[in-house]
């Protein structure tokens, strides 16, 4: 199993008492900025509306270069942008965001024996 | 023809008198009208940012959070402030003038300030103080455009 789904598995459990959090990496896909993020929060209702208030992308140990085009739209989006990377890759993306100019906050996980233990949020 | 003279001078006197008072109501109508439709433009954009920073709080109130999706709708809400803001003088009470522009320049100015700290997923003391004070300017602001709005609509 990619760590991928362990670490929306991990937001569901932290911010579902706060926000309705939606796994947008299922079939029925919502579209922000043109892009699909990965995890969308939402205002818990009611009132139930449309208006995401984070949109985050999970990044694993892959190449981060690659997800740039995809930062830059979603951190133009008027929701609040979340990179969120393995622990090891923090300073990576962070200087890749100020190097091109990307608006996005930070999370990252830490993995123990293939585990999410903790994310943490910036 | 000494009193034709004076007749004509009277009558002469009389048309450029009644050409400027006719003029004058037609501006003062101008500036009337004018101050109705900067009170309305006003009242209504305070009204617009009162419902904005209201949402806003009730967001926080739920789930703790501030969106920097209403700062932009917040800022966005100046339009008739810039627009009409050189002609702010027609309104005629200075205090009620100076509150205007107070008023907004402080929200560009915490509008500004906020910009990329607003909106956290941080659970820590300091991030929550850091948003709630965020919380707390922009309700200080919310009261001060009803209380606005209120005056200039009186």
């Amino acid at each position: 199993m990619s760590i991928r789904p362990k670490v929306i598995a991990r937001i569901q459990t932290d911010l579902s008492g706060r926000f309705r959090v939606v796994d947008n990496t299922g079939t029925d896909k919502k579209i922000i900025a043109g892009q699909f993020p990965d995890v969308i929060l939402f205002k818990k209702d009611p009132p139930l509306d449309d208006d995401a208030l984070f949109v985050m992308k999970v990044e694993n140990g892959g190449e981060l270069v690659d997800s740039l085009p995809l930062w830059k739209e979603l951190g133009n989006a008027p929701s609040i942008f979340y990179i969120v990377v393995p622990e090891k890759k923090l300073d990576e993306a962070k200087k890749l965001a100020d190097a091109t100019g990307i608006k996005a906050k930070f999370a990252w996980y830490e993995v123990l024996d293939g585990e999410v233990t903790n994310i943490n949020y910036e | 023809m000494n009193s034709e003279f004076w007749y004509l001078i009277v009558g002469a006197i009389l048309a450029v008198a009644g050409g400027w008072i006719s003029d004058e109501i037609r501006a003062w109508r101008e500036r009337e009208r004018e101050l109705k439709s900067i009170k309305i433009a006003i009242g209504d954009e305070l009204g617009e940012i009162k419902t904005t920073i209201s949402n806003m709080h009730e967001v926080w109130k739920q789930a703790k959070v501030l969106s920097p999706s209403y700062i932009t709708n917040l800022l966005a809400n100046t339009t008739a402030f810039d627009n009409l803001r050189t002609r702010l003088f027609l309104i005629k009470d200075e205090n009620l003038r100076k509150r205007v522009v107070a008023f907004y320049k402080k929200l560009k100015d915490t509008g500004k300030n906020s910009k990329g700290k607003i909106g956290t997923l941080a659970n820590t003391d300091e991030a929550k103080a850091e948003q709630g004070q965020f919380d707390t300017e922009f309700q200080t602001l919310c009261t001060e455009a009803e209380a606005i709005k209120k005056s200039i609509e009186k």
